[in-house]
């Protein structure tokens, strides 16, 4: 090979896991693999292929060259001339978002009775353009119509809605269609406790997806899996999971009981939203804490290949004492590379039991 | 004019209704400062105007049906697209063809009057952008560069045959290029016009010769070549007051690849990487921003396959986010802080 000295593009970024690594391509969106013992023979993003090739046998020469026409294959590196190597810059891993909050969770049982105009204010002094709603049990027409005349008007950009199916009310599907349709600002629309899974409609630039799933989401423990179609393979997310956890990095809830919290999920409350003002909880340094858990920190993931790409849980964790732990709703084990069933761990059943989860382990088999 | 306390220290930013930028900029101006912004959409006609100059001040004060604007009370400026324009008083007059000398006056009045405006805008304010930066001329812009010392690709504006095809025949492979914006017309017969839209057509002598067969005339309206440079990768550099963010675009043409792409562009959409510039030549794009009076512009460059950075052109009012968010550069962000600061 006459070419000597090839440099990955910026946004193909390598992580290096316990025994395999991946390069993330931030671009184009996918990751792919790449044995460790090719990554030793680098230079961090430069590739001298004529310096390690003198250093190599044969038959690991033939191997060499092939991942070299490999990458470049899928435009991860490119061949760089030495004068140009100091103006090919790495990519800024600096995270920055315009908001205090940049996503809520509000969970409700048939109806999110916190949901009102001092609600929406806060929000908007917090630049909280987007939010989630959850709902457990069957809720009406009005309870969503009432929503929507609140949010229609307000600086929010984008929410997306679960609620559960309802087949004593009246064309009920029919008229979430319509909704979706008329009012834009609908990310995503989940019809939980659905008879079957299916797509009722696809997304139109970035709006109007409505999905019904079988799933029964009756009570928060449904949140928190991990897995690979998961994966959010962007600069955005992988800058953000340098420095910040990518679950609950300026997130906000309030749960279906009015209590402030990082997510629903954890039982650590900062107050009820009756009496206590969103802001005052966000700008608590105590509540800010979690925000900062990151994946290079926590047992397990630090050693993950997909530790920058991969959602983190905090609430679900293995060890509920050690804040540091891997979240419990992840099979995969970067040690061996194996994707296994997490919730048939031996391993994991003192603290599937901590949380209560038996039911939704088992209802998922 | 009346001025409340809730109108201290606005933003005035005029730009289009559906201009995603714009948005993104005011999320972070909200998030940075809260301070109040004026957005005025597409064109907004002026309903009353006052100018005032003297030994100690100057200033400008003018309505439009939405909002109203003065220089003692805005602090910034952003022009990124839209405008301001005087309503065009139709002059009805009982002699029809005085009232159309009298429009025509009144016209060129306005003109002179939307400078006054605009530049009593740039020199009180902090700005970025002027309307009249759309106006900006491409040919003057290579005579810039050249004089500031940036390497230009060698470029002819020509009437004749002759001219061209000797051009061509030096440079072998040659684009044409519109002068200005849009299209321009290309005479193929005398009956036949051929419309080049402001698209880049890349020509060679036979094709050229094609053409010149098919055409009667001798010569054919100002038009502008330029030689085509074969290049490494694009440069897209984002200006704005001295700095420099630019982007490296690796065009996929040079790339062979067994893979079969169904949507290629959407799949595998051309490698766009953060670039350092030479600071050599960061400088000389800063003295062509001064020399053009543009505080903030999208250049376009190439980097040629004989290692030369040669400049293109510059479109002040450009689309930024392709490049900030390949880069992660936080454009918006900045746009932000310089409004607000
Ligand atoms: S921390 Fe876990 S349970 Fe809470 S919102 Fe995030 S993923 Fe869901
Ligand atoms: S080990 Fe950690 S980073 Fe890796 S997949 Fe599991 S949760 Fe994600």
């Amino acid at each position: 090979m006459s070419k000597t000295m090839f440099k990955f593009y910026a946004n193909c970024i390598l992580v290096k896991g316990a025994n395999r690594s991946t390069i993330c391509d931030l671009q184009r969106n996918k990751f792919h693999f790449i044995p460790n013992s090719i990554i030793r023979l680098m230079q961090g993003d430069m590739i001298d292929s004529t310096t390690i090739l003198k250093k190599l046998d044969e038959e690991d020469k033939i191997l060499f060259d092939e991942y070299i026409e490999y990458l470049l294959e899928r435009e991860l590196i490119f061949e760089c001339e030495a004068e140009l190597i100091e103006h090919f810059p790495t990519l800024s891993m600096e995270w920055d978002f315009p908001s205090h909050v940049s996503n809520a969770i509000f969970d409700a049982e048939n109806e999110l009775h916190f949901f009102n105009q001092s609600l929406m204010d806060q929000l908007e002094i917090l630049c909280c353009n987007y939010f989630q709603i959850r709902f457990y049990k069957k809720t009406t027409k009005v309870e969503i119509q009432r929503i929507l005349q609140l949010l229609m008007p307000s600086q929010i950009k984008a929410i997306d809605l679960i609620i559960a199916a309802d087949d004593e009310n009246d064309n009920f599907e029919a008229w979430l269609i319509d909704l979706v349709n008329k009012n834009r600002k609908i990310r995503c629309l989940t019809i939980h406790s659905a008879e079957k899974n299916e797509k009722l409609q696809g997304e139109n630039f970035g709006f109007g997806t409505i999905l019904k799933v079988k799933e029964v989401v009756q009570n928060t423990s449904h949140c928190g899996a991990i897995h690979h179609s998961y994966f959010s393979i962007n600069i955005e997310s992988f800058t953000e999971s340098q420095h910040y956890n990518t679950c609950l990095n300026r997130k906000i809830s309030i749960d279906s009981e009015g209590n402030i919290k990082n997510c629903p999920s954890m039982a650590k409350s900062y107050g009820n939203i009756k009496d206590t003002k969103l802001i005052e909880v966000v700008s608590n340094p105590d509540f800010q804490k979690v925000w900062h858990i990151k994946k290079d920190e926590i047992t397990k993931c630090k050693d993950c290949e997909f530790r920058h790409i991969c959602t983190d849980c905090r609430a679900y964790i293995e060890n509920p004492e050690d804040k540091f732990s891997a979240p419990i709703k992840c099979g995969y084990d970067p040690y061996t590379c194996e994707w296994e069933e997490w919730s048939t761990n031996p391993l994991k059943q003192k603290a599937i039991e901590y949380y209560g989860m038996q039911e939704l382990v088992k209802s998922e088999e | 004019m009346a001025v409340g306390h809730n109108f201290k220290y606005m933003i005035y930013i005029n730009s289009s209704f559906n201009d995603n930028s714009t948005d993104c900029v005011q999320d972070w101006i909200y998030f940075l400062s809260k301070q109040n912004i004026i957005r005025a959409n597409d064109f907004q006609q002026i309903t009353s105007f006052t100018y005032k100059i003297n030994n100690q001040n100057e200033e400008v004060n003018f309505n439009t049906e939405s909002n109203q604007i003065s220089t003692e009370v805005i602090k910034s400026y952003w022009y990124r697209r839209g405008g301001i324009s005087f309503n065009n008083i139709k002059n009805e007059s009982i002699y029809p063809r005085l009232g159309v000398f009298a429009n025509k006056y009144i016209e060129r009045e306005f003109k002179f009057i939307s400078k006054v405006l605009e530049n009593c805008l740039k020199n009180k304010l902090k700005g970025i952008n002027i309307e009249n930066d759309n106006y900006t001329n491409k040919i003057e812009n290579l005579s810039i560069a050249k004089k500031v010392k940036l390497s230009i690709p060698d470029s002819i504006i020509c009437t004749d045959w002759s001219e061209l095809i000797e051009f061509c025949l030096i440079h072998r492979n040659i684009i044409s290029k519109p002068i200005i914006f849009g299209s321009f017309e290309f005479p193929n017969s005398s009956t036949e016009q051929i419309f080049i839209s402001s698209g880049v057509i890349k020509l060679d002598h036979s094709e050229l010769m094609e053409i010149k067969s098919k055409c009667e005339n001798s010569s054919f309206s100002p038009s502008l070549f330029q030689v085509y440079i074969e290049k490494k990768f694009e440069l897209r550099i984002f200006y704005l007051n001295g700095q420099c963010y630019s982007m490296a675009i690796f065009s996929q043409s040079n790339v062979k690849t067994k893979i079969d792409f169904r949507n290629y562009d959407y799949e595998r959409p051309n490698r766009c990487v953060p670039y350092q510039l030479p600071k050599e030549i960061e400088q000389k794009i800063n003295a062509f921003m001064h020399a053009a009076d543009l505080n903030c512009g999208s250049l376009d460059m190439i980097y040629s396959t004989d290692n030369q950075y040669v400049f293109l052109e510059v479109n002040p009012i450009g689309q930024y986010q392709w490049l900030t968010n390949n880069c992660n550069y936080f454009i918006d962000r900045l746009i932000a802080q310089t409004l607000t600061q």
